[in-house]
């Protein structure tokens, strides 16, 4: 048996064994280091709006208030001078219709001597992320935007993921909203492998990128992508007839716009189903009469035909997404949303839920008594083109990525945005109305029209000005919609509605 | 004689009424008054045993039972806040905004009377605020919280009809009808999405204001118990009462400069009319237990507990005609109140007291903001009356309350801010004996 000296000694070394194993067992400390924080994202992450990446808004990209909040000393991004590129949308009647700033803007830190901190790309998907290095190989907007910012032209640093990792990171944010197949609803077509990433190959792109960052910074976050047919683009306008922004009733029930699926044979356009999506496309449509009976509007030139449900010409994209469509979309976002979290697992990345922001923005947010939401105009969430963020958008979404961050890593509590300066002042230097001078004046509006300012949505310069969201269709609706190229003749019409 | 001190009375209840409708802002936690009298005010509030003065019928009406003489008393206190500030916190209103409230002073009244019908049965007839709210804060239409709230006001007056039955030498008991009378005012602006600027701007101002006197009836009670000479306890209970209050809500609107966006908003809301509102306020029970006792002939010491029913205000919903129902969730919680006080008798009658509080706020941190930024706090107190004549006491005493600092993260309106007040409550009453 042993001595009571002996067992306090076994006891005493078996405690002490017990505390080292604790002490070792305990995680690293994870606290959150911004010193050299990167960011790699697309339009939404490079603080694009209203059509056009500006430095007045730039500067509250989400990564430049994270950044901002918690005096990151040497936040870098590739600023291009006011008035910008891509021609900001100016809000010049609430009728509405914009006008457009020029798109002459400079860029402003073009010499920087190594990799910009926001290394967001407007129009980049995430497979553009890994391998694109210039418009050489990457195709429309992120090829453009990819010169300006990853500059291998000159440098020859590579692509996103490689610049992000010479920088020696110390946390790192991949952010993809959405490319992947959001230009299937910008579109209006939806075909996968086309207009939509398969789910294959986003898999593969998504793995090649978080394991390619995390072999250089394990602290990091991925977030999810949106839900494309959620955005005020897919949701603004109803799938009726409106008039004043009533739905016009017959007999109690709204009238549905014309498509062209599933109609009776010879048939060209009947009721669209009640849940598809109409996109703000359908805006350039719309003044002319298609979608809409004759019934409701025979004065109209082509009222009895279908609003398209795909691309008619490169000048003229769809402004439908069928039920069907829309499930599918669906089920590719969530399938894209499996596959970043697999991925973030595999790496230790945590994921920040950008999708579940948007949702909430459905419903609204509510900061000292004012209240922000996606509703289009005037939510405040989303700006003029439907799909990209405000100041005020962006400033919400990272202050909710601040609140994730200080929840999710231990021992980290970063600072919150003052969210005044983006809320009260349209952001750091004003917004998208900030010190720029716009060439435009205010359009008073007369007494009959003050009556109906809110209600005229669907207005021909508006349908001109939404039909120029994608670039390519700019100069087009510059001039109005051309004849379309499914012509209907008149006798194929549909009957009149009681 | 009945006659004229009947006439005395009355001509106390009225001057008493005008004396404390302008009367409003909260010096017990929530928005509960508890200083209704300068002696009790003195003893920190700690007067359920001793009660023996006229502001008895608040405390403990069963203290009037042993109050042989026609006695009367009034008084009001005033309001001052050295300090009433607020610091923001990020995200809202942001780290380096601060303001404050007015420091203007309010003010409220109390009158008490009693009069002796018999050895043993007691008629007490007063008024006083047992519950009242001011809130003001500085610059209105640029503070920060403008869009929740800018002003609030809430005022009741009880008046109440007591009697009060000494049962023996050592127990009484006492009780009757509460009258309540209440208003109340909110104001704020309102804003919007400028769809021009992208940014938030106020569009309107709105004022939400009851009118009429809705009345309302509630009871108080209490017993008051003497085991030996020196020794008291005195449990006395207010019920509460749910008022509803109607009046109107008169909007304004604030011009953004923007023609287009200002026609638009002029067709989304009634303005230059006055537009139907209603609301309801639980106000909650009272309960106060005390023990004083004389540690010698001149000197009495009180310890009181005072349990607030808060939890009655879970809500407060606002019904403006033509718009959304607006429901606060309020969430309050029952709360407690420790209370100390010692008086010293001096010579000819006169006395001096002092005393100590500490008070828990009933408002949880989700509802603390600019509508109403409560705390706990911790007050002491001094006081002392003088026997000016035979018949006339002049009675003053002074709170000195620190409201705890309070720092609020997690508000429902997203408001975070650090509040920060400190209150003194001077008070002049007299006392007239018969």
């Amino acid at each position: 048996m042993k001595t009571p000296t002996a067992l306090f000694r076994l006891l005493s070394a078996a405690a002490f064994a017990a505390v080292l194993a604790a002490a070792t067992a305990l995680p690293a400390a994870a606290q959150v280091d911004l010193t050299r924080f990167v960011w790699l994202g697309d339009s939404e992450g490079a603080g694009f709006t209203a059509h056009c990446l500006t430095k007045r808004v730039q500067v509250d990209s989400p990564s430049q208030v994270i950044a901002r909040a918690n005096s990151v000393s040497d936040f870098q991004q590739p600023i291009v001078n006011d008035p910008g590129l891509g021609g900001c949308m100016v809000l010049t009647s609430l009728a509405p219709s914009f006008s457009y700033e020029p798109s002459t803007g400079t860029p402003a830190n073009l010499a920087l001597p190594r990799p910009y901190n926001n290394l967001s790309i407007p129009g980049c998907a995430i497979g553009d992320m890994v391998r694109g290095t210039s418009s050489a190989n990457t195709a429309g907007t992120c090829g453009t935007f990819m010169d300006l910012i990853l500059r291998n032209a000159a440098t020859q640093w590579g692509p996103m993921i490689t610049q992000a990792n010479l920088l020696n990171p110390t946390f790192v944010v991949l952010e993809n909203a959405g490319n992947d197949y959001l230009g299937a609803v910008l579109s209006g077509t939806v075909i996968d492998g086309v207009t939509v990433t398969p789910v294959a190959q986003f898999t593969a792109d998504v793995n090649t990128a978080l394991q390619t960052l995390a072999s250089k910074q394990k602290n990091g976050i991925v977030t999810t992508v949106a839900d494309v047919t959620s955005i005020p683009f897919a949701t603004t306008i109803p799938p009726y007839v409106t008039s004043g922004g009533k739905l016009v009733l017959v007999n109690g029930a709204p009238i549905p716009l014309l498509g062209p699926k599933g109609c009776a044979t010879g048939v060209p356009a009947c009721s669209i189903p009640p849940t598809t999506i109409v996109t703000l496309n359908a805006a350039a449509y719309m003044p002319y009469g298609y979608g809409i009976p004759c019934a409701v509007a025979p004065t109209l030139p082509y009222c009895n035909y279908p609003l398209p449900a795909a691309a008619i010409d490169a000048n003229h994209p769809g402004a439908l997404i069928y039920p069907a469509d829309v499930a599918f979309l669906k089920q590719r976002g969530a399938d894209y949303n499996t596959a970043i979290k697999a991925a973030a697992a595999a790496v230790g990345y945590k994921v920040y839920d950008l999708n579940a922001l948007l949702v909430r923005a459905q419903a609204g947010f509510d900061i000292g008594g004012m209240t922000v939401n996606a509703s289009y105009l005037t939510g405040g969430m989303f700006s003029y083109d439907g799909f990209h963020l405000t100041p005020i958008g962006y400033a919400i979404w990272a202050d909710d990525m601040i609140k994730f961050i200080n929840a999710n890593f231990p021992n980290t509590n970063l600072a919150e945005p003052d969210m005044s300066t983006y809320l009260i002042a349209g952001g750091t230097n004003g917004g998208l109305s900030g010190p720029y001078t716009a060439p435009y004046v205010w359009s008073p509006l007369t007494d009959a029209e003050k009556a109906s300012a809110i209600e005229q949505i669907f207005t021909l310069d508006f349908a001109r000005t939404l039909a120029s969201f994608i670039p390519a269709h700019r100069a087009a609706a510059a001039a109005g919609p051309a004849e379309p190229a499914q012509r209907f003749e008149r006798a194929t019409r549909l009957d009149p509605m009681p | 004689m009945f006659k004229a001190i009947g006439t005395r009375l009355a001509a106390l209840v009225l001057v008493g009424l005008a004396v404390a409708l302008p009367a409003a802002r909260l010096e017990a936690a929530g928005f509960a008054l508890f200083e209704q009298g300068a002696k009790a005010t003195a003893m920190g509030g700690a007067f359920a045993a001793t009660a023996d003065d006229p502001s008895a019928m608040f405390f403990n009406p069963a203290g009037n039972a042993f109050n042989d003489k026609f006695e009367m008393m009034g008084g009001a206190f005033l309001v001052l806040r050295p300090t009433a500030h607020l610091d923001g916190e990020n995200p809202y209103p942001g780290e380096g905004y601060s303001t404050n409230m007015k420091k203007g002073p309010y003010w409220f009244g109390y009158g008490y009377g009693v009069l002796s019908l018999s050895k043993d049965v007691k008629l007490s007839l007063g008024f006083w605020s047992p519950n009242g709210l001011g809130v003001p804060w500085q610059d209105p239409d640029t503070f920060r919280g403008r869009y929740i709230a800018q002003r609030t006001d809430l005022r009741q007056l009880a008046v109440s009809a007591q009697l009060a039955f000494k049962l023996s030498d050592a127990v009484a008991i006492g009780g009757g009808p509460e009258l309540r009378i209440t208003d109340v005012k909110l104001s704020e602006n309102l804003g919007a999405v400028n769809p021009f600027t992208q940014r938030y701007t106020d569009i309107a101002h709105t004022s939400i204001v009851s009118t009429g006197t809705p009345i309302d009836i509630t009871w108080t009670a209490g017993v008051l118990i003497k085991p030996c000479d020196r020794l008291r306890v005195g449990l006395s209970y207010h019920a509460g009462v749910k008022t509803d209050l109607s009046g109107y809500a008169q909007f304004g609107q604030i011009l953004t400069g923007n023609p287009q966006f200002d026609a638009a908003v002029s067709q989304q809301l009634p303005f230059g009319k006055n537009v139907a509102a209603s609301t309801s306020i639980n106000f909650p029970s009272v309960t106060a237990f005390g023990i004083a006792y004389d540690l010698t002939p001149k000197v009495t010491l009180e310890v009181d507990g005072n349990y607030v029913g808060w939890s009655t205000f879970q809500n407060l919903a606002i019904n403006i005609e033509g718009l959304p129902a607006k429901n606060v969730p309020q969430g309050w919680q029952n709360t407690w109140a420790v209370r100390a006080g010692a008086s010293y008798k001096a010579t000819g009658g006169s006395w001096l007291a002092a005393g100590f509080l500490y008070d828990q706020t009933p408002q949880p941190d989700s509802n603390a903001g600019p509508l109403l930024p409560d705390s706990n706090r911790t007050g002491v107190t001094i006081g002392g009356g003088i026997h000016l004549a035979k018949a006339f006491e002049l009675q003053f005493s002074s709170m000195f309350l620190w409201f705890h600092q309070r720092t609020i993260t997690t508000n429902q309106d997203n408001f975070s801010a650090t509040y920060q007040t400190f209150a003194i409550l001077p008070n002049v009453g007299f006392k007239s004996t018969f």
